[in-house]
C-alpha cells in the first residue's frame, strides 16, 4: 500500500496540470478526439474498464452461483464447473470475484468522490480568497500529510471501527491534502488570468467568477487526478480489508479474499491468484486511464 | 545555508503542532466514552471516575493538550492498555524491526528504480524502454498484499530458496522487502526516466554533443547529477510510503515492527497505543521529508534562493 | 500461631472481598469425607489441570487434526511402536481421559546427552510472563518450562508433588500443608523455602497486584503460613474439591515475589522461577530464549530421571500464521508446531516428521446471551439446535480435524455424560419450525418471520481465526437458506471477551481450553456473569445448587451424577449450541527422544534429549 500517498505524490509533482483556457469549440474537440487515436494505454485501460463496469453491473447475469450461498465441496480446484474453483467453505470463487467488483468500485470510486468534492472546495477557497484562509487551509493539509500512505487511513478506521464504509471515509479523507494541492495550484494560475481579473474589474461576483472560469478549469485537473486515485483507493480499501479492518464476512471483497487465501497459499493457489489478480488488472487499467487522460488533457506532459 | 536550514526547520513547527493536534484529539473522537471504550469490561462507574481523574479527562481541553504535549517531550506517551508497558517502550521495542525493512526496501527500491530508469530513458531500442515502462505500471498497480504471498508462493514454498519467517540474518529481509520495495522501485523508475529524458533535451547536453564529448561522459557527468536531484525527493517522500506499506507486509510475513504492533492495537481498541504510534509514525516522517529537503539544498544551491 | 492467622485471615478476608462471599456457599457441612487426600490425585488423575482460564478460541491458530471416528485416545505416528495406552489403573472411573503415549522410542539407539536446541512455535505471543497477571495459554507453556509449582500433573494424568515432597490435607478439608524440598533455588539464586513460597502467593492475593487468574486458582484462602523453612500452610474459609487440581495450574508457578516487587512492572519480560530452563530473552513478536538450568535439582516425582534436563536451549518461536509455521518446519527453521489443518495430511505424507495428534480438552459453542430478545425465548434456542447440520459446520471449521460436541464437557475432560450423544437436538426443520410457531414465527415464502419482520440476529465472532471465520459462514449460510438473518460481527478477542462479558451480544462462537470438569463453574455459575465467563448471562439457582455441589462433595460417583444432571439442565434449557471439539496436530522433527504430549496439550520435555547431538 505504499503507493497511495506516493501516486498521488507523484502525480502532483511530476503532473501539474496547466488549465486549457478556452473551452472547447468544434474545431478543438475534433483535435481532441484525433488525439485520442494515439492513446493507446486510454483506449486499452478505457476498454479493460467499460469491461469490468459492465461485468460488476450485470453481476447476477454474469456469476453462475450466488456469491454468498455455499455451492459445492470446499476448496475444489479450477473446473468445467467452477471456473475459478470454490473456497476454504464451498462457494464459487469465480461468483465472489465478480460481485467483488461491486464492493470495490463503490468503495474506489466513492472515496474519490469524498477527498474530490472536500478537496476542490477547499482547494478553490485557498486559491481564491488567499491570505489566511489560505495559510490555515493549507498548513491543515500539511499536517495531514505527515501521516504517511496508509497510516492516516489506519488511524482514522482506529477512530470509526472496522468497516467497509469506514474505509471508505478514511480513504476519502486521505485523499483530500492531494486534491487541495493540485486545486489550488490550478485556482491560482486561473486567478491571474486576464479575462478573469478583467471580470473582476468591472466588479463581476465571485461566486459568478468561480463557478464560471475557475471551476471549469480546475475540473480538468481534478478529473486526472480522480482517475488516478480511483486506482489507489480500490488498493488502499483492498489493504484495510485484507488486514481485516474493512469487509466483514461474508461479503465478497478481494482483499478480504486474499486474506482468507493466506492459510491454503500452498494446497489452493488459485484462491490467492484469482482474486489478487483481478485487482491488478482494474488497478492496472484504471492507471492507464489516468496516465492517459493526463497526456491528453495536458500536451506537454508527453514526455 | 544555515539559514536555509534554519527556515526549513521554522517552517516544519506548525506541522508538528497540528499533528500532536490531531493525535490528541483521536481519543476524543471515538464515538463513545474514550474512558468507556479502553476499560472495555473493566468499566465500573468507579473505575471510570478514577481513570478519567488519571487521564485528567476532567480538565479543560487545552490544559489536557498541553499537558500531553509536555508528556510527549519528556518521551511520556501513555501506556498501553494490552500491554500495561509504556507505548514508547513497546515502540521502541518493535522499531528497529521496521527500520531493518523500511532501510532494505529504500535500498532494493532505489537500485532497482534508478537502474531500470536509467536503461529506459537510454535505450537504443523502443521496445526496451516499452517494456521498461509497462513492468513499472504493473509494480505500481500489484497491491502489496499480493505480491508478498506470490513472492511467498514461488520462492518458499515452489522453489524452497528463501524463508518466509521472520528470523535473523539477511535471507529472511529478502522477500519482505522486495515486496515492500516493488511499488516504490515503480515509482523511482517513471521519475527517473522522465526526469532524464528532460535532462537530455536541455541546451548544454547539445552543446556537450556538438564539443565532441563522448556519450557515456556526457550522461554520467552531466546528466545524471541533474537529473537525479528530483528523485532524491521522490526516494525521500518514499521513506514515508514505505513505513506505511510495512503495515501490510509485516502482517503478511509474520513479522514484528510498527505496522503489525498498529494494527493489533486497532484491534484492541488500545486508543493510547495507537495514538503513541500515530505521532512517532508522523515524526519521523516529517524528520526524513526535512532532511530530504535540506540535502536538496545542498544538491542544487538554487533552492536556497528561492 | 491461631493469632497470626485470624488476623492474616481477616485482612486476607477483607482483602479477597466479593470472591469469598461468593465461594462460601460452597460449604457443605460434613460432606468432606475421611478421603480427601486420597480422592484429590484421583480428581486430578481425571483431568484435573485447567490450561487456561480465559475462554480460548480453540482451535485458533492451533491446527487440530483428524479423528473422525472420535476415539479419545492420542496417537504418535513415526514413532512406530508407539500405541495409546490405556488410562491406568488408579484413574478407572475416568472414563474417556485423555490418556498420553507413553515416551516415544529411542531412535537408532541413542542414549540422552546433555545439549542441542529445540524450538517450538506458539501461535501467540504470550501477554506477560508474570504469572499473577496473566491467563493465556501460552504465557502457561512458557511456565511450564521456566517454572514449576508445588504440585505437578505428571504426563500420565496424575498429579504428584513437584517442588513439595509432600503434602497433607486436614480432615474437614480446610487446611493443606506442603513439606518442601531442600535446597531449592530460583533462578536469580535466591533460596526458594516456605517464606519465599508465601511471599509468592501473598503477591497473588495482594490487590494492587490485580491477580487475573492465580487468585481464583487460590480459591476462598483464609491464611497462608510458613510454619517452618519447609512447610508452608494453606487455611481456607470453606472446602474446596478443586483447590488441589488448581495449584498444579501453571498461573500458580512460585516465582521469586522479591525479584517482582524490585523489577516492578518489568518483571512480566524478565520472570525469576524455579523451572528446569531459565528465562534468557524475549524478542517482541519474535522469540523467547531459555537456557537449561544445571542447578535443577528439585525434579517431580514423575520425571524419569533427577536433576537438569538434558536440552540446553528452549527457543519459543511465535508465528501468528500457522501456515507461516508449516513452511518454517519443512524449511528446518524450527523443530516443533501445530499443523495447520491444510496442511496435516500433506506432512503426514512426507513421512519427514513425527506427527502426534491429540484433543486438547475443551469446546467449541454458539452460546446464546439468554438475558434478552431474541435468545431469551428458550424456544427458539431450541429451534435453533434443530436448525444446523453440524457435521457440516465441523468440516469447514476444521476441515473435519474434530469430532462433534454433544454437551457442555466434552469426552476429552472427566465427567463427560455419554448419553449426551444420543439426548443431544438432531437437525429436524420440521421440529424447527415447531418451536418457531410456539412463539409466534411462521414461515412465510422462504423467511421466518412475525408480524412482517424476518427473524435476525448477530453472530458475535474473533477476528484473526480461520476456524471461526470458514465456521461462521458455514452458520450463516445455512440460517440464510432456512429463512433467518444473521450478522456476523468479527472483532478481537479481547473485545469479544469483554462484550461477552457485559452482557453485550446476542450469540457468540466460543470455546475453551480446560482440562477440569469444574469448567461448568467458570462457564454457567451465576457468580461469574458479568466479571467471570458466565456469558449466556443464565441465572438459575437450580444449576448453580448442582455446580456447587460437584465443587464440594468429595464422592467421585456423586461428583459424576452430577456433572451428567449439570450436562442435562445445560441441554434442556439449549443455553448453547454445542458445536465441536478440535483436534491438534503436532509435527516435530525426528531429532528428538523421551518427549510426550501432556495432557494440558503442551509437550513435556524434561526427560527429552536430542538425537543428532
Amino acid at each position: 500500500m505504499a503507493q497511495i500517498r506516493e501516486g498521488a505524490t507523484a502525480t502532483s509533482t511530476t503532473a501539474t496540470i496547466e488549465p486549457l483556457r478556452t473551452r472547447a469549440s468544434r474545431s478543438r474537440f475534433r483535435k481532441f478526439l484525433g488525439r485520442v487515436r494515439y492513446q493507446y494505454g486510454l483506449i486499452v485501460g478505457g476498454t479493460i474498464l467499460f469491461i469490468i463496469v459492465l461485468i460488476t453491473i450485470f453481476a447476477p447475469l454474469i456469476a453462475p452461483y450466488d456469491p454468498i450461498d455455499l455451492v459445492n465441496t470446499r476448496r475444489l480446484p479450477p473446473s468445467r464447473e467452477h471456473i475459478m474453483g470454490t473456497d476454504e467453505i464451498g462457494r464459487d470463487t469465480f461468483s465472489r470475484v465478480v460481485y467483488g467488483g461491486r464492493v470495490s468500485l463503490r468503495v474506489g470510486i466513492l472515496a474519490v468522490l469524498i477527498g474530490a468534492s472536500v478537496g476542490t472546495l477547499l482547494g478553490v477557497s485557498a486559491g481564491y480568497i488567499g491570505g489566511w484562509v489560505d495559510a490555515i487551509i493549507m498548513r491543515c493539509t500539511d499536517v495531514l500529510l505527515a501521516f504517511p500512505g496508509i497510516l492516516l487511513a489506519l488511524g482514522i478506521v482506529a477512530i470509526l471501527g472496522p468497516s467497509i464504509n469506514n474505509v471508505m471515509i478514511a480513504v476519502g479523507i486521505e485523499f483530500i491534502p492531494a486534491f487541495v494541492r493540485t486545486v489550488r495550484g490550478s485556482t491560482l494560475s486561473v486567478k491571474e488570468e486576464d479575462y478573469v481579473l478583467a471580470a473582476r474589474a468591472v466588479g463581476a461576483k465571485s461566486g459568478r467568477i468561480i463557478g464560471r472560469h475557475v471551476l471549469p478549469n480546475v475540473i480538468q485537473t481534478v478529473i486526472v487526478l480522480g482517475s488516478l486515485a480511483v486506482g489507489i483507493a480500490i488498493l488502499a480499501a483492498a489493504g484495510l480489508s485484507f488486514l481485516g479492518l474493512g469487509a466483514q464476512p461474508p461479503t465478497p471483497e478481494w482483499g478480504a479474499m486474499l486474506s482468507d487465501a493466506r492459510n491454503y497459499l500452498r494446497e489452493s493457489p488459485h484462491l490467492a491468484i484469482f482474486p489478487g489478480a483481478t485487482i491488478m488488472i482494474v488497478v492496472l487499467s484504471l492507471n492507464l486511464l489516468g496516465d492517459g487522460l493526463r497526456e491528453l488533457l495536458d500536451p506537454r506532459m508527453r514526455p | 545555508m544555515g539559514r536555509f536550514i534554519l527556515k526549513r526547520v521554522v517552517l516544519v513547527i506548525p506541522v508538528l503542532i497540528g499533528v500532536t493536534l490531531l493525535t490528541f484529539m483521536m481519543v476524543h473522537l471515538v464515538p463513545g466514552d474514550p474512558i468507556v471504550v479502553m476499560l472495555g469490561d473493566r468499566a465500573t462507574a468507579e473505575n471510570v471516575e478514577r481513570l478519567r481523574r488519571e487521564f485528567g479527562f476532567d480538565r479543560p481541553l487545552y490544559v489536557q493538550y498541553l499537558d500531553y504535549v509536555w508528556s510527549a517531550l519528556q518521551g511520556d506517551l501513555g501506556s498501553s492498555i494490552r500491554t500495561r508497558q509504556p507505548v514508547l517502550d513497546e515502540v521502541l521495542r518493535v522499531f528497529p524491526s521496521t527500520l531493518k525493512l523500511t532501510a532494505a526496501a529504500v535500498l532494493v527500491a532505489t537500485v532497482v528504480g534508478v537502474s531500470a530508469g536509467m536503461l529506459a530513458a537510454t535505450a537504443k531500442h523502443r521496445i526496451v524502454d516499452f517494456l521498461t515502462m509497462a513492468l513499472v505500471l504493473v509494480g505500481i498497480s500489484t497491491p502489496t498484499f499480493f505480491s508478498s504471498l506470490l513472492l511467498i508462493l514461488l520462492f518458499s514454498l515452489k522453489l524452497d530458496l528463501l524463508p518466509v519467517a521472520a528470523g535473523s540474518g539477511i535471507k529472511p529481509l529478502i522477500l519482505p522487502s522486495v515486496a515492500l520495495a516493488a511499488p516504490a522501485a515503480a515509482v523511482l523508475a517513471r521519475v527517473t526516466r522522465s526526469s532524464l529524458l528532460e535532462e537530455l533535451r536541455k541546451d548544454y547536453v547539445r552543446t556537450a554533443y556538438a564539443k565532441g564529448l563522448k556519450d557515456r561522459t556526457v550522461m554520467t557527468v552531466h546528466v545524471l547529477k541533474n537529473a537525479l536531484i528530483p528523485v532524491v525527493t521522490i526516494i525521500g517522500l518514499q521513506v514515508g510510503g514505505l513505513m506505511a506499506g510495512a503495515v501490510i507486509v509485516e502482517s503478511v510475513f509474520a513479522r514484528p515492527g510498527i505496522g503489525r504492533f498498529a494494527v493489533t492495537s486497532i484491534n484492541a481498541r488500545d486508543l493510547p497505543a495507537i495514538q503513541g504510534i500515530a505521532l512517532v509514525a508522523a515524526l519521523i516522517y516529517v524528520t526524513v521529508n526535512l532532511l530530504v529537503d535540506i540535502l536538496y539544498g545542498f544538491i542544487d544551491p538554487r533552492i536556497k534562493y528561492r | 500461631m491461631s493469632l497470626r492467622d485470624s488476623i492474616s485471615g481477616t485482612s486476607l478476608r477483607s482483602l479477597m472481598g466479593a470472591r469469598l462471599t461468593r465461594r462460601s456457599m460452597l460449604v457443605r457441612a460434613g460432606a468432606l469425607g475421611a478421603g480427601m487426600a486420597l480422592a484429590a490425585p484421583l480428581l486430578a488423575a481425571c483431568g484435573g489441570d485447567d490450561d487456561d482460564d480465559a475462554p480460548t478460541a480453540t482451535s485458533a491458530p492451533a491446527a487440530p487434526t483428524a479423528t473422525t471416528g472420535g476415539a479419545a485416545e492420542p496417537t504418535a505416528t513415526t514413532g512406530g511402536a508407539a500405541e495409546p495406552t490405556a488410562t491406568t489403573g488408579s484413574v478407572a472411573q475416568a472414563t474417556p481421559t485423555i490418556a498420553p503415549p507413553p515416551p516415544t522410542p529411542t531412535p537408532g539407539g541413542a542414549t540422552a546427552e546433555v545439549g542441542g536446541t529445540w524450538r517450538l512455535v506458539l501461535g501467540q505471543e504470550p501477554d506477560t510472563l508474570d504469572a499473577h497477571k496473566t491467563g493465556a495459554y501460552v504465557s502457561g507453556v512458557v511456565h511450564r518450562y521456566i517454572g514449576d509449582t508445588l504440585i505437578h500433573k505428571s504426563p500420565q494424568g496424575e498429579i504428584l508433588p513437584a517442588l513439595a515432597e509432600s503434602y497433607e490435607v486436614t480432615e474437614d478439608g480446610l487446611t493443606w500443608t506442603f513439606i518442601l524440598k531442600d535446597g531449592i533455588k530460583f533462578h536469580d539464586g535466591a533460596v526458594c523455602d516456605a517464606n519465599a513460597v508465601k511471599a509468592c502467593y501473598d503477591r497473588a492475593l495482594d490487590p494492587e497486584i490485580k491477580s487475573a487468574v492465580t487468585i481464583g486458582q487460590l480459591g476462598p484462602i483464609e491464611s497462608i503460613t510458613a510454619l517452618d523453612d519447609k512447610t508452608i500452610e494453606f487455611k481456607h474459609t470453606t472446602s474446596n474439591a478443586v483447590f488441589f487440581d488448581n495449584m498444579a495450574h501453571p498461573v500458580c508457578s512460585v516465582l521469586n515475589a522479591e525479584a517482582a516487587a524490585a523489577a516492578g512492572d518489568a518483571y512480566g519480560r524478565n520472570p525469576v522461577l524455579t523451572g528446569p530452563w531459565k528465562f534468557v530473552s524475549w524478542e517482541a513478536g519474535v522469540e523467547i530464549v531459555m537456557e537449561r538450568n544445571p542447578d535443577y535439582a528439585w525434579s517431580p516425582q514423575y520425571a524419569g530421571h533427577e536433576g537438569p534436563p538434558y536440552i540446553q536451549d528452549l527457543i519459543i518461536k511465535i508465528f501468528p500464521e500457522t501456515a507461516t509455521a508449516v513452511t518454517a518446519l519443512e524449511a528446518g527453521e524450527v523443530d516443533q508446531i501445530e499443523i495447520n489443518q491444510a496442511d496435516i495430511q500433506r506432512i503426514k505424507d512426507t513421512g519427514k516428521y513425527e506427527t502426534i495428534e491429540f484433543f486438547r480438552p475443551g469446546a467449541t459453542f454458539m452460546e446464546f446471551n439468554v438475558s434478552r430478545p431474541p435468545f431469551d425465548d428458550i424456544n427458539i434456542r431450541k429451534a435453533f439446535n434443530h436448525i444446523f447440520d453440524r457435521e457440516a459446520i465441523l468440516d469447514a471449521a476444521l476441515e473435519g480435524y474434530g469430532r462433534l460436541l454433544y454437551s457442555v464437557l466434552p469426552q476429552s475432560i472427566w465427567g463427560w455424560w455419554p448419553g449426551s450423544v444420543d439426548y443431544a437436538y438432531k437437525m429436524d426443520h420440521d421440529k424447527a419450525l415447531e418451536y418457531f410457531a410456539a412463539s409466534g414465527w411462521t414461515k412465510e415464502g422462504d423467511k421466518i418471520v412475525k408480524d412482517g419482520q424476518q427473524f435476525k440476529c448477530t453472530f458475535t465472532t474473533i477476528s484473526g481465526n480461520q476456524a471461526q471465520s470458514n465456521g461462521s459462514q458455514v452458520i450463516q449460510a445455512q440460517l440464510r437458506s432456512f429463512g433467518i438473518e444473521m450478522e456476523i460481527k468479527t472483532t478481537d478477542f479481547t473485545t469479544v471477551i469483554s462484550d461477552l462479558k457485559a452482557g453485550n451480544y446476542e450469540v457468540s462462537y466460543i470455546g475453551y481450553a480446560y482440562a477440569s470438569p469444574d469448567i461448568v463453574f467458570i462457564w454457567f455459575h451465576s457468580s461469574n456473569i458479568g466479571t467471570g465467563l458466565t456469558l449466556s448471562q443464565n441465572n438459575s439457582p437450580e444449576l448453580d445448587a448442582l455446580i456447587d455441589e460437584s465443587r464440594s462433595n468429595p464422592d467421585l460417583d456423586r461428583r459424576l451424577e452430577l456433572y451428567m444432571e449439570i450436562q442435562k439442565w445445560i441441554t434442556d434449557n439449549a443455553i448453547h449450541v454445542p458445536l465441536y471439539e478440535a483436534s491438534t496436530t503436532y509435527g516435530l522433527q525426528p531429532r528428538i527422544a523421551g518427549h510426550l504430549v501432556h495432557p494440558d496439550g503442551h509437550l513435556h520435555l524434561l526427560d527429552a534429549y536430542i538425537t543428532d547431538l
